[in-house]
């Protein structure tokens, strides 16, 4: 069996320390493993964090503060440009599911976007994804992908099979109302991820998140240009 | 004193204005070019000096074009405007004391005495009548003091003077009466006309309200009352689920209908909440998801996009998802809801597509706007 993919963890909330924790270990394949936790960025990078293949972010780290202030987004948003042009691979989750905010933080280069409430059915999928430079979106993370007047064209397929994912639909479910099947959903929401790291600023985990896509077949190099 | 206020050339009155000017202009320039030239030739033997004569003639054709040209474009400050007066009325001094010796001030060599008053309306036809009134004067002052020095100024020729000045004033104070007249009329029948528009503007809107509150009191006659009336004559169960599902959306439709004269920004999110607020009262627990901003939809895209979020939030056990996604030119609302119940077939407007899906105890609607 393959090692585990190592996550470095920047969270202050003991709470939510524990409750990723145990997401990570409950999974029963343990496909994760959390090498470090740390309060801050620095905390992290600085330690045994410093070679994970992933380092999953909470955008909030001041857990006085109830709101998420503008200084601090952009802040955070610096925080993960530097990490990102460092080759780390970032996922970010958060409380906060702003449009602008989900956008900040993608066009920083961060793999993907996990809302709070989405952590028990995508954070591990979304962090699996990102090691390997594989496209995946969370519900909150297409909408904001969907509404954003930069995005890249998208076909009428790959805007149901996302719109409907945004609902709330399980793919399976959006591949039954659609009459297609649930790989071929998979693909589409995939494929629109894959297309919009062509936006915004340029970053290592774009180009291998494309590279990877072309290379798996899920776009074409002409889709890109 | 200030400039009389023109009206704006996009106005009906400042149309009828600067048809006024044109004719100003077209008389000076006819009266200078065939009756002036005429007066000339025909008297060129007589004058004192026909040189001064042809000097005053081209001063005088000279403030012409200036002055037309000022007039057509609307231009006219008080200095300038009198500066040019001044130079007319010298124009005609000359002239008047070039005329023939031997003949009458008032003759037909004296071209100059009936063209500077045409002149001085020319050049004052937007200024206060007043200052008309102080130039012509001025023109006339002028003929009479030559009278004077030509030992002319007796009884009979000074009663004549009198009789051609007051001829030829009112003559020349009627193009800037009539302009303001006609300015003055036609203001009046726009202003008329458009407070018309904006009371059938009015009595339209009050109609077209009118017409909503009817239709939606027709709506809860349809739906709330045989409810109500079911339950109160004891041919409804209570007990009956269907008869419970009735009654929420009922409830929920009520909600609506008092959401819907909130004056609120986003009216649409106002309305999903209202619906949403009565699911949590019975224990729903309500996950929102929202991205993008709704944009300007025409009146009644609000009431169809939320009639089937509202009956799917009124039939839901115990979770459901409301969603919107909002672009420039579509808003799609989604609900997600767990509930055995289906929801009917629901009427709607062209612009807005209604769906739904029904997979064991989970039901999914959306209602979907799309803009021109």
């Amino acid at each position: 069996m393959a090692r585990p993919v190592t996550v470095a963890f920047v969270e202050d909330q003991p709470v939510a320390i524990e409750g990723v924790r145990s997401w990570i270990t409950g999974d029963p394949e343990r496909r994760l493993s959390l090498v470090a936790v740390g309060r801050s960025v620095s905390d992290v990078v600085n330690g045994p964090g410093r070679r994970a293949d992933v380092i999953l972010l909470d955008l909030q780290l001041d857990a006085d503060r109830r709101a998420l202030e503008h200084d601090e987004v952009s802040r955070r948003v610096a925080e993960i440009e530097t990490l990102v042009d460092a080759r780390s691979r970032v996922v970010v989750y958060s409380q906060n599911s702003d449009d602008d905010i989900i956008r900040a933080v993608l066009d920083a280069g961060a793999c993907a976007y996990v809302a709070k409430r989405e952590v028990s059915d995508h954070l591990i999928e979304a962090i699996l994804a990102a090691a390997e430079d594989r496209p995946y979106m969370p519900p909150e993370m297409t909408g904001a992908i969907l509404t954003d007047g930069k995005r890249p064209q998208l076909s009428d397929q790959e805007l149901t099979a996302c719109r409907l994912w945004f609902q709330g639909m399980k793919k399976a479910t959006v591949a039954r109302r659609m009459g297609i099947q649930e790989s071929t959903v998979r693909q589409y929401i995939e494929r629109v991820r894959a297309k919009y790291a062509k936006v915004g600023r340029p970053a290592f985990t774009k180009s291998d998140l494309l590279a990877r896509a072309i290379q798996d077949g899920l776009i074409n190099p002409g889709d890109i240009s | 004193v200030e400039r009389v206020t023109v009206p704006a050339a996009s106005t009906a009155a400042g149309r009828y204005v600067r048809v006024a000017d044109r004719l100003v202009v077209v008389i000076v320039v006819t009266w200078h070019v065939i009756y002036d030239s005429v007066a000339i030739l025909v008297n060129a033997g007589q004058y004192r000096s026909l040189l001064l004569q042809m000097l005053a003639w081209v001063l005088l054709a000279v403030i012409a074009a200036i002055g037309s040209v000022r007039l057509l474009r609307g231009e006219g400050s008080a200095t300038q405007q009198w500066a040019l007066v001044a130079a007319a009325l010298l124009a005609g001094a000359v002239s008047t004391a070039a005329l023939p010796v031997d003949q009458p001030v008032l003759s037909y060599a004296n071209w100059a005495f009936g063209a500077v008053g045409w002149w001085c309306v020319l050049l004052l036809m937007h200024r206060p009548l007043v200052e008309l009134g102080l130039a012509l004067a001025a023109n006339n002052l002028v003929a009479l003091a030559a009278i004077v020095a030509a030992g002319q100024a007796d009884r009979v020729t000074l009663a004549r003077f009198v009789v051609v000045c007051f001829g030829t004033a009112v003559l020349q104070v009627l193009p800037p009466i009539i302009s303001r007249l006609l300015g003055r009329a036609a203001t009046l029948v726009e202003e008329s006309a458009q407070a018309e528009t904006r009371t059938r503007g009015r009595r339209e809107t009050a109609q077209a309200a009118h017409r909503a509150r009817e239709l939606r009191y027709q709506e809860l006659r349809r739906s709330v009352v045989p409810v109500l009336a079911g339950l109160a004559d004891g041919s409804l169960d209570p007990g009956d689920r269907t008869v419970r599902d009735r009654c929420r959306v009922g409830y929920a439709r009520l909600r609506r209908l008092f959401a819907e004269s909130d004056d609120v920004d986003d009216l649409l999110m106002h309305q999903l909440r209202a619906c949403a607020d009565l699911a949590e009262r019975r224990g729903v627990l309500v996950e929102w998801a929202t991205s993008g901003k709704v944009p300007q939809m025409p009146s009644g895209v609000h009431r169809a996009l939320t009639e089937a979020p509202m009956h799917a939030l009124a039939i839901a056990y115990r979770h459901a998802r409301v969603t919107v996604l909002a672009r420039p030119d579509e808003v799609a609302v989604g609900v997600i809801a767990d509930t055995s119940s289906s929801i009917p077939q629901l009427s709607t407007i062209p612009d807005v597509v209604v769906s739904n899906h029904q997979e064991g105890e989970q039901l999914w609607v959306e209602s979907r706007w799309h803009g021109p």
